[in-house]
């Protein structure tokens, strides 16, 4: 057991001394090989002539050593599986002092939380029936309300597991500030006994841009080592960061940063959701082995960029692996209003510092200033213009009073400006005076002034100030009281650099500088792009960040593994100030604010970096333990069942070894055969390349019915529909056929090759069909078809004058190859395939039926006119409804009208269907005469007889 | 105890019934069989047409010194002056056939399934034999030491043979087969595979032949057994009670196992054939017809 247990450090057995069995594997093997596999024995006859022979048989006696080694296997998985192996068995916790359970429940450890969960379970099995104190508290910050639930104790065993259950991650970093208070909490529970601490690490040390957490975390751990013998838990596996989005010109990226370089490469999906949840991008991400830190490009069209409400990581989930975006990510519209300058694009011309500051951030557009505002900008800037048109100056107005942002910038002409109107200039925060100053000047004596200040009120109230800004000349503002604006940035004297004023619901921000460096150091320095930074916010998270006072109410909440939580109602609302501080327990990462344009609070901050916990440090007077990464598994299952499966290999193999497995030889023609089989099976035949023939094709061609081409106009093809199916329904009643109900075709989709008669209804408004479908009509006539087209004038019509409809046709049908045609003849087989008729009256009798002339028909289609054309409205005067109402009315001629445009439904339908037929019996006195007179004797019908 | 042994004997009698049973429904399939092959053998070599002892006047036959004197007819010699004549009778004194056949204990084996067992190739040539015999007016009888019984004649006797035959309980132990207990010089045809030791074998041909019995032979055969056409490790048993042989490799013992075979056949042969009895063998994939005539020949020579 001794060295299995060293191969094995995380199994263990609950009857060690069944392993003692192995010992004897190597008899058993003896054994085995004494025994050799029983043969396949035989009745046979001849047995007194094999009595004397001596066996020198070449086969092995023994079974052969593969079988013996699975023999020997199965033996030894059994003992093993007896032996009762259980992988990860809990640490037995022996002693009788205090325990202690130190979680760090931050962020970090989020990722592999149910590490720390199992180690605490396991624990309290272990510890389950000895009667010692047991403690636990955690380290993470919380809220103050919730502080006295941090540190618990004495429990009992259950209560621990309870305790470890319910214990869930905080998205916080781990603050050993907070550990070491609830630590001094401790002492004196424990009354000066040396206690055994567990102290379940997240193995990370989360640092802020200018604190010094390393005190606190030395001093935590001496206070540990004070208490108690203290174990380290720790993971092996590396804690995952992402940090905040950063802006390069257009593109957005994120950066995954790792505790640890990894041996192998780490893949996994950074996925980004805007604020409803709506995933907008999945990027795979890859952390190549060996490396710490990786960027992932963000690349998404500009407006679903600025939709970015989340980036979260799709492995190791905690508050940690995800970033919210608010305005500040996003990229603001921004118009730049034009001037006519001669030196753009020059280090003289202000508006390429603008660009330079603004075009990682945002979208810079240039034009004037109804065309900007129409583009729905949310910041116009005016860099340096003094007088304005007024109608620009009411449009100006309207808009920042409508929520606008306008930015300007002092300047040479702004100076001027305010010169000639005395300092009341538009648009500008407060009153300006004339002339403005400059220091530092051959005649001034004052020094260029610093900028000192970001006042309260300013958006740049948690920036650092800059130091290297130099102002040398500035456009000033009358001090008078009551001024109705706010001072942002003062220089050492108190005047203001930066001074805005709230309009409406806009706001005007004026720089008293200007753009170019010859007045102030500012454009050239880092903190002019911070400060234009700030302002791009504000069209977004709207002014109220301006407002000190202003408190945003929690939205969504991170949990510790990086979901949403509802804020609890607990918190409370806090300033913009706050917001852009780390996260702490009153103001945990999340979303708040307007839901609309939520402001982010992120669990990592731009100035955080987390680096391992510097182990080596600690461990010199720390002893360390890895988590266990499984919770204790009992494996005798695993092995029990491995060994049945192998001694049904065994048994199998032991039947084939005597030759009572069917013959393979026998069975190779078997698979022979399946084999070919399932090739030629597999092999596409042709008849399964051939298209597959759609419903309403399958259907036609299983019922025979009327069709008619949809022509588009609702109208006309419900009353075109509604009279097929009643002729559909008189031929029922009178003749042979029984059709099913019409079906409309779409001359470039459907086979027309199934149809027997399509009712082609043309109005002027027709649109010329393809060249395809046209094709396919053509095809329709030449496979025995019949169109029917209707143009509907025939009342109209006259033999001089085309109507619309009638010139639509034609244009269509110069398109077509059809026959020669001819009016109608008098004895055409459509006044006598059914009832006789001399003409085919639909709801008008005018115009001209149009059909194959005679002197073309032999040859094609049997001499069945494949085409009847007029005028007459057929369907029009076929079309009743369900109660046998006419759609359309007759005019004069009224029922019987209508009853013989039915015949001459039918008349048409019969040629259609029996067009050769009927021709013959039209002509069978002809055949006889003709058969009589070349001397064959009298014949009563000649079928194959030649037509006239 | 009383109670026990009369169920014991009930059931022994219901045994008996139900083998019974199941014999006689044998009977009529092998009768049938066997009046078939018979009938594809309808020689008709009836008659011997030789002097020999018998009631019926054949011959008169000049006196011959080697002649016993007590044989001279003398009425016919007193016709002639100088001849003295012998009568000789036409021999016709029925002769007496047993047949023995292998019963049980590897008899009852055949390898192939499309093969009958040599025991049942054997029931039949003998029911062949007897019907022939019978049409030939010998008189047949079943040489078993139970089922035996006198030699039959008449009409029925086939029958009543085939009757016995069935009936014959497993008889091909260690011991070579009965020897007819006449005084008679009766013909004797054994019908088995003779898979003994010779030394036994011609011990009993030889007291057979001492006896005055003329002996015939046949040895039926597998073909698997003379052909031995097996292959790896395989266990070889008799009956299911007996310990089996156990070969490695099968094949590599055909070739002796065949020496071993043609061995034993050729000897039996020579022993039979010294003590002026036959010898034949048969196949069981070999038509039994075959058989039937090889043996009616050689009987019929006899006569």
């Amino acid at each position: 057991m001794g060295p299995l247990t060293a191969f094995f450090p995380a199994l263990s057995f609950t009857q060690p001394a069944i392993l003692l069995g192995l010992l004897a594997l190597p008899a058993l093997y003896f054994l085995l090989r004494l025994v050799p596999p029983p043969p396949r024995s035989l009745r046979f006859g001849g047995l007194f002539f094999l009595r004397g022979l001596k066996d020198d048989s070449t086969t092995p006696a023994h079974a052969p050593w593969w079988l013996l080694l699975l023999r020997l296997a199965i033996m030894a998985l059994i003992l093993i599986g007896l032996a009762g192996p259980i992988l990860n068995k809990p640490d037995p916790m022996t002693g009788s002092e205090p325990v202690l359970f130190v979680v760090d429940n931050s962020w970090p450890a989020a990722a592999r939380w149910e590490l720390r969960r199992d180690t605490l379970v396991s624990a309290a099995e272990a510890l389950r029936g000895q009667n010692r104190l047991i403690f636990a508290m955690t380290t993470a910050p919380v809220p103050t309300r919730l502080e006295d639930a941090q540190l618990v104790g004495p429990l009992s065993p259950d209560e621990l597991r309870k305790w470890a259950r319910s214990l869930e991650p905080t998205p916080f970093p781990p603050d050993h500030k907070a550990g070491l208070a609830r630590l001094q909490r401790l002492a004196p529970l424990l009354q000066g006994a040396p206690a055994q601490i567990h102290w379940l690490s997240d193995g990370v040390l989360v640092t802020h841009k200018d604190a010094t957490p390393e005190s606190p975390l030395w001093r935590f751990v001496n206070r540990l080592t004070e208490l108690g013998a203290v174990v380290q838990w720790q993971s092996d596996d590396p804690v995952f960061s992402l940090h905040p989005f950063t802006a390069k010109g257009d593109s957005l990226s994120l950066t995954l940063r790792s505790t640890q370089a990894l041996a192998d490469d780490f893949s996994t999906t950074l996925k980004v959701t805007a604020q409803n949840g709506r995933e907008l991008l999945s990027v795979p991400v890859t952390l190549p082995a060996g490396e710490r830190e990786t960027e992932i490009p963000i690349s998404l069209p500009f407006s679903l960029r600025n939709e970015i409400a989340t980036a979260r990581l799709q492995a190791n989930h905690s508050a940690g692996t995800v970033q919210l975006a608010d305005a500040s990510t996003r990229r603001v519209k921004i118009g730049l209003v034009e001037r006519s300058a001669n030196n753009q694009g020059s280090l003289l011309d202000g508006a390429t510092y603008l660009q330079q500051a603004l075009a990682p951030y945002a979208s810079l557009l240039n034009g004037d200033v109804a065309d900007l505002i129409d583009r729905q900008v949310g910041l116009i800037i005016l860099d340096d213009i003094g007088r304005m048109r007024d109608s620009d100056v009411a449009l100006l107005e309207t808009w920042v009073s409508n929520g606008g942002i306008l930015l300007r910038f002092a300047g040479p002409n702004m100076a001027d400006a305010i010169g000639d109107k005395g300092g009341s200039l538009p648009l500008t925060p407060g009153r300006l005076r004339f002339g403005g100053r400059a220091f530092g000047g051959a005649l001034t004596w004052e020094q260029p002034q610093n900028l000192t200040q970001f006042t309260k009120e300013s958006p740049f109230a948690d920036l650092t100030v800059p130091e290297d800004i130099i102002v040398r000349r500035q456009i000033l503002t009358d001090p008078l009281p009551d001024r109705g604006f706010q001072s942002w940035a003062l220089l050492a004297d108190g005047t203001p650099l930066i001074t805005a004023q709230p309009g409406g619901k806009g706001l005007l921000i004026l720089f008293h500088v200007a753009t170019t460096p010859d007045w102030s150091d500012l454009p050239i320095s880092g903190g002019f792009v911070m400060m234009l930074r700030r302002i791009l916010t504000l069209p977004e998270q709207g002014l109220a960040s301006l407002d000190p006072e202003a408190s945003f109410a929690p939205l969504r909440i991170i949990n510790g593994y990086g979901g949403f939580d509802a804020p609890a109602s607990a918190l409370k609302p806090i300033s913009f100030a706050n917001l852009q501080k780390p996260a702490t327990p009153e103001t945990p990462p999340g979303f708040y604010g307007n839901p609309d344009a939520p402001i982010a609070l992120n669990a990592i901050g731009p100035q955080m970096t987390i680096s391992p916990l510097s182990t080596k440090a600690i461990a010199g007077f720390v002893p360390q333990r890895p988590y266990q990464s499984e919770p204790a598994k009992a494996l005798a299952v695993f092995f029990l069942v491995t060994a049945f499966f192998l001694a049904l290999i065994d048994s199998v193999l032991a039947l084939w070894l005597r030759g009572l497995l069917p013959n393979l030889k026998k069975l190779t023609p078997i698979a022979v055969m399946v084999l070919a089989f399932s090739l030629i099976a597999s092999t596409p035949s042709q008849a399964q390349e051939l298209p597959p023939i759609d419903a309403k094709t399958m259907a036609a061609a299983l019922q025979t019915r009327l069709a008619y081409i949809d022509t588009g106009d609702s109208e006309t093809d419900r009353i075109t529909r509604a009279g097929l199916t009643t002729l559909s329904t008189y031929l029922y009643r009178r003749t042979a056929l029984e059709p099913a109900s019409p079906v409309a075709i779409d001359l470039e989709r459907d086979d027309l090759s199934v149809y027997p008669l399509l009712y082609w209804v043309i109005s002027e408004d027709t649109s010329p069909p393809s060249d395809y479908a046209l094709g396919a009509l053509e095809e329709f006539m030449n496979g025995g078809g019949l169109l029917i087209i209707d143009t509907r004038d025939g009342d109209v019509a006259s033999a001089t004058r085309q109507t619309p409809a009638g010139e639509a046709m034609r244009r269509i049908l110069s398109r077509i190859n059809i026959p020669p045609l001819e009016p109608l003849p008098a004895g055409h087989v459509l006044g006598r395939s059914f009832y006789l008729l001399d003409d085919l009256p639909g709801r008008n009798e005018g115009g001209t039926v149009w059909v194959k002339a005679a002197s073309a028909l032999p040859g094609q289609n049997d001499g069945v006119t494949p085409i009847i054309i007029g005028g007459r409205d057929w369907a029009g005067a076929w079309a009743l409804d369900n109660n046998n109402v006419p759609y359309l009315l007759m005019g004069t001629g009224g029922i019987a009208k209508r009853e013989y445009a039915f015949r001459s439904g039918i008349n048409m339908v019969m040629v259609a269907l029996t067009g050769s037929y009927k021709i013959d019996q039209l002509h069978v006195n002809t055949l006889l005469e003709q058969l009589g007179q070349e001397g064959n004797g009298p014949q009563p019908f000649a079928p194959e007889g030649g037509r006239p | 105890m009383a109670a026990t042994s009369s169920i014991k004997s009930s059931q022994q009698a219901l045994n008996l019934q139900a083998r019974g049973e199941q014999e006689a429904a044998r009977l009529p399939a092998l009768l049938l069989a066997a009046e078939k092959i018979a009938g594809t053998l309808m020689l008709g070599l009836h008659g011997r047409h030789r002097a020999g002892p018998g009631e019926t006047f054949w011959q008169y036959r000049p006196y011959d010194v080697s002649d016993d004197r007590k044989m001279i007819d003398w009425r016919q010699s007193a016709r002639s002056p100088s001849r003295l004549y012998i009568r000789q009778t036409e021999w016709e004194s029925a002769d007496i056939v047993y047949i023995w056949t292998a019963c049980g204990n590897g008899f009852d084996f055949h390898y192939n399934d499309a093969l009958p067992e040599k025991q049942q190739r054997a029931e039949l040539i003998a029911a062949a034999l007897a019907i022939l015999l019978n049409r030939a007016g010998e008189r047949i009888g079943l040489l078993d030491e139970k089922h035996g019984g006198p030699p039959l004649s008449g009409r029925d006797a086939p029958q009543r043979f085939v009757t016995r035959l069935i009936q014959r309980e497993e008889n091909t132990g260690k011991s070579p087969p009965p020897l007819p207990q006449t005084r008679q010089k009766v013909q004797a045809v054994y019908l088995g595979d003779f898979y003994q030791p010779l030394d036994r074998l011609a011990d009993w041909i030889r007291k057979g032949s001492a006896q005055g019995i003329r002996g015939t032979l046949m040895q039926i055969c597998d073909p698997s057994e003379e052909d031995f056409p097996f292959e790896g490790r395989l266990a070889f048993y008799q009956s299911p009670d007996e310990a089996p042989l156990v070969f490695g490799n099968a094949a590599a013992s055909r070739e002796r196992y065949q020496q071993r075979f043609a061995a034993h056949r050729q000897t039996l042969a020579e022993i039979c054939r010294r003590h002026g009895w036959r010898f034949l063998h048969h196949r069981t994939s070999s038509p039994s017809l075959e058989a039937l005539l090889a043996l009616h020949n050689i009987l019929a020579g006899e006569r």
